[in-house]
């Protein structure tokens, strides 16, 4: 099959399916009066068009800008790979379009991927060129006027669910961007624009006629890769022929035949790789190859001959750097880097039969190394992955140079483990069935499970190291945070100490309540005149003013019996402002008591500031049952007076003012530097907040 | 690899080759010794850079050609012999070593020579050589013998010294030579694409090969 003499027109809207036998079912689902195509997903190719618009626009909100020259003008000669969506689809439809691909996929995800090529069949390969995103490209058909109110009426046949297979089903993927965006680059500093429109016209035309192949049942993958091994031989010998591919090097030739090689593979990949003509083989050849890998679990290097020394830690560690590698391979793309995972995997173990023995690493060596590493690494899908490469790559790349040899010995590999016999390992067969069946297990299988505990030890220990330098550093900072906690307490120290030497806090000495009954023995009594006692006098009103005249000087004469003097000097003349209604003489001691117990409770129990305070209380009293019997008492006006002058002897004991006062502003005075802490604390914490690690 | 396919179109006077040369031979015969000899001219050596003999490549000129020669080691044990196939298919020469103290080995070359024969048919060139000649005392492959079989199979004997580099650098210019006229001589005939079967039961597309295509590029 020769895809240049292929005739195929993509806005065709007349290639219908076998398959299809009514009438109805050949129509466009939109009802346009076309037909539509089971790969259109039922729709005519203007509908279809605009179909795949919408769901491009849904998508992806706003679009990049644009690349001029492989833009979708339909005039410009090198626009064809912009008009397929080659160079023009914008970043942000790049995001999470991945979840199609099966390269996730294990032998549990079987059915998953057999469903998806299942929808293969029914959906576009093209639909990628499918993707022009301005509504105002050039329509093809000639209902574009009515463009407008298809476009509604297809919203909603759409939106009412009448297809099922119309699931919004994401076309592009993030490596085909990439590789459009590899490729555009490549072509785009290349001058001869002739070769550029020349590679665009002749990939895509490549790519529709393998589309177009494994689109029709009988199209058999081996057909698919003879057309692309074909096509990669017959674009090789062009460039070399060809007159305007003589103007690029060497270098850039063999990068175009690789660009071209990716492009194809990435784009075609769901295709090509492990594809559904062929799939049941390639997925139980991969399924029963895994199946004999478990079995064969009970190997070791011996069974090989096999001249790793895996006690050496350097080389166990290559050894599952390359197992990593090896088992990587699946989940890219391109043969060549499929190629490249082979290569970088036999370089790690050549690595680390190098650490083994002497000498360079000849194919003895390196063979059995290599199926001991594909049986311990178990790569997935492997031979989907060796017929894929076997098929899509460049023969000539394949056959050619390094990577060509390695993925050879990945083959012989293979074909060892699949047709290896108790005779292979120098065993008898019954002994070998054994091992295979897990009837018995191999003395020598110890050493695997020794590695393999040596390994997680080794992993273990990693955890511990790096554990302990965590533990370490931990401490390191809980030291350091101390010593500056320990800073900052002197820090706050000497500032509490400044501060206070500042503003010293010095507590008056205190003094003792005075017990006004006892008597004090630094006073000689006889240096004291005898207590005053009040006089009884038979007062009324008019005298009053000379009682308080007397009394006066007396308190100035003995200071420090002032307060208990003027206490008892209050009831008493309470007593009197009480009695002054009444009959003075009716004045008795018991009752002074009683009003003298109820202002001062107990002198020793309370400070002398308290003692204070209820002075003043009980002069407020006072006052206020001064000011109550007002309305009663005719002499007021006296009771008053007289109340005038006991307060002046209530301010005249300065002493036990100045006292109060002290001890208020020793009180007081503290109040400042807390503040000062308080801001210290403040900076500690910030600084402290600096050592969390 | 077809090394047609590399000088497709090329100038006559700068033609440029490149060529598959497999190296068989049982383990222990020098194999790598010979090639190492040939690639970087060491035997034994110390400080050899290279850390892999499996694959190498040389370059040579002969006549004005350009001949890239890529050298695929083969693991030569016995119980790797049924995957030989893999390994030559689509050589353009191979080597057969044996160790002339080693009858076993001799014997070994004539069953490849077999094989070669079967999948290749004449389009391979075939050296054997009968190293270790250092050992000559200890010889129990006659010279005779060896000489006789390698004529009776159209292939070169040469008897080599990896340690003395002895023949060595004969043996490879000339199979080199001789891979250059057939590569030539096959140019003129229309070119096949050979398909790359790697696993023996995949080789359905190699019963299918498709002739003279009409070039779509062209």
């Amino acid at each position: 099959m020769n895809y240049n003499t292929s005739s195929y027109n993509p806005s065709s809207s007349g290639r219908i399916s076998r398959l299809i036998s009514e009438q109805a079912d050949l129509m466009c689902k939109n009802k346009c009066g076309h037909y539509g195509n089971k790969v259109q997903e039922g729709y005519c190719s203007v509908c279809y068009k605009i179909y795949k618009q919408q769901q491009q626009q849904q998508n992806s909100a706003r679009y990049g800008p644009r690349d001029e020259a492989f833009g979708p003008d339909g005039e410009s000669s090198q626009g064809v790979f912009g008009r397929s969506g080659f160079a023009t689809l914008p970043k942000s439809a790049r995001l999470s379009l991945d979840s199609l691909s099966p390269l996730t996929g294990s032998f549990s995800k079987f059915e998953e991927k057999k469903k998806q090529q299942t929808d293969r069949k029914t959906k576009s390969f093209r639909s990628v060129f499918r993707k022009s995103p301005t509504p105002s490209s050039p329509q093809p058909g000639k209902k574009s006027p009515e463009k407008g109110s298809k476009e509604a009426s297809h919203r909603h046949g759409s939106d009412g669910g009448s297809s099922p297979q119309m699931s919004p089903r994401k076309v592009a993927n993030t490596d085909k961007d990439q590789i459009r965006d590899e490729i555009n680059t490549f072509l785009a500093q290349i001058p001869n624009k002739r070769i550029v429109s020349d590679v665009v016209s002749k990939v895509k035309q490549c790519e529709e006629v393998i589309l177009e192949l494994l689109r029709q049942e009988k199209g058999s993958i081996d057909e698919a890769s003879d057309i692309v091994q074909d096509f990669y031989k017959n674009f090789q010998a062009k460039t070399e022929i060809v007159k305007c591919y003589q103007e690029i090097s060497m270098e850039d030739k063999e990068t175009l035949m690789n660009l071209i090689e990716k492009y194809l593979t990435i784009s075609l990949y769901k295709e090509f790789f492990s594809p559904m003509s062929t799939a049941t083989e390639d997925e139980t050849q991969d399924l029963e190859l895994q199946t004999r890998i478990r079995q064969l679990n009970w190997m070791t290097c011996k069974h090989l001959e096999v001249a790793l020394n895996e006690r050496d830690r350097s080389v166990r560690d290559l050894v599952y750097a390359s197992i990593n590698v090896i088992i990587g391979m699946d989940s890219v793309k391109p043969p060549q880097e499929k190629l490249a995972c082979v290569t970088q995997c036999s370089h790690h173990i050549i690595e680390a039969l190098g650490k083994s023995k002497q000498g360079p690493t000849a194919a003895d060596d390196f063979l059995p190394t290599l199926i001991y590493i594909v049986i311990k690494a178990n790569p997935t899908r492997l031979q989907s992955n060796i017929n894929y490469i076997t098929r899509f790559c460049n023969a000539a790349c394949l056959m050619r140079g390094e990577a060509g040899y390695f993925f050879t010995n990945l083959c012989c590999a293979v074909s060892f483990i699949q047709n290896m016999k108790g005779e292979s390992l120098g065993m008898p067969e019954e002994e070998f069935q054994d091992y295979m069946s897990g009837r018995s297990v191999p003395m020598e299988s110890w050493e695997n499970y020794f590695l393999e505990s040596i390994h997680a030890m080794e992993e273990m220990s990693n955890v511990v190291s790096e554990l302990e330098l965590r533990q370490q550093e931990f401490l390191k900072n809980v030291e350091k945070f101390k010593e500056n906690m320990k800073n900052k307490e002197d820090r706050v120290t000497e500032q509490v100490d400044k501060i206070l030497k500042r503003t010293p806090l010095t507590f008056k000495p205190r003094k003792v309540p005075t017990n006004i009954d006892e008597e004090d023995p630094a006073l000689n009594e006889t240096s004291l005149p005898s207590p005053l006692k009040p006089e009884v006098v038979s007062i009324v009103g008019a005298s009053a003013g000379n009682e308080s005249s007397v009394t006066l000087p007396a308190t100035a004469e003995v200071e420090r019996e002032a307060p208990s003097k003027a206490t008892q000097v209050i009831p008493t003349s309470s007593q009197l402002v009480n009695l002054t209604g009444n009959d003075s003489e009716e004045y008795k001691e018991g009752e002074e008591a009683e009003v003298f117990e109820s202002i001062s409770p107990s002198p020793q129990s309370e400070s002398e500031t308290d003692l204070q305070q209820e002075r003043i209380e009980g002069v407020e009293k006072l006052k206020e049952k001064v000011s109550r019997q007002k309305n009663q008492a005719s002499l007021i006006d006296e009771g008053s007076h007289r109340q005038e002058n006991f307060d002046a002897v209530g301010t005249s004991s300065k002493s036990d003012q100045r006292g109060s006062e002290n001890v208020e502003e020793g009180l007081v005075v503290p109040s400042k530097p807390k503040e000062k802490i308080k801001s210290v604390d403040n900076n500690d914490a910030m600084e402290s907040s600096d050592l969390d690690p | 690899m077809d090394a047609s396919s590399s000088n497709f179109g090329a100038g006559s006077s700068s033609r440029s080759f490149s060529f598959k040369v497999v190296l068989l031979g049982e383990g222990c015969v020098g194999k790598t010794s010979v090639v190492l000899r040939y690639v970087e001219d060491r035997f034994n050596d110390k400080h050899v850079t290279t850390l892999q003999a499996s694959f190498l490549q040389k370059r040579i000129n002969i006549a004005g050609r350009r001949i890239q020669l890529a050298i695929w080691d083969t693991a030569g044990q016995e119980r790797f012999h049924a995957l030989g196939p893999i390994y030559y298919r689509d050589a353009n020469g191979a080597i057969l070593v044996y160790d002339i103290t080693d009858k076993d080995s001799f014997e070994k070359v004539k069953t490849w020579v077999k094989e070669l024969k079967k999948m290749l048919g004449n389009d391979i060139c075939l050296s054997i050589a009968g190293n270790k000649t250092d050992l000559e005392s200890q010889r129990t492959v006659s010279t005779e013998e060896a000489e006789n079989y390698a004529a009776l199979v159209g292939a070169k004997h040469y008897h080599t010294s990896a340690k003395l580099n002895h023949n060595i650098e004969e043996l490879f210019l000339d199979l080199s030579e001789r891979m250059v006229s057939i590569s030539e001589g096959q140019q003129r005939k229309p070119t096949t694409r050979r398909n790359v079967v790697i696993v023996e039961n995949s080789d359905a597309s190699a019963n299918v090969p498709e002739t003279n295509k009409t070039g779509c590029c062209g």
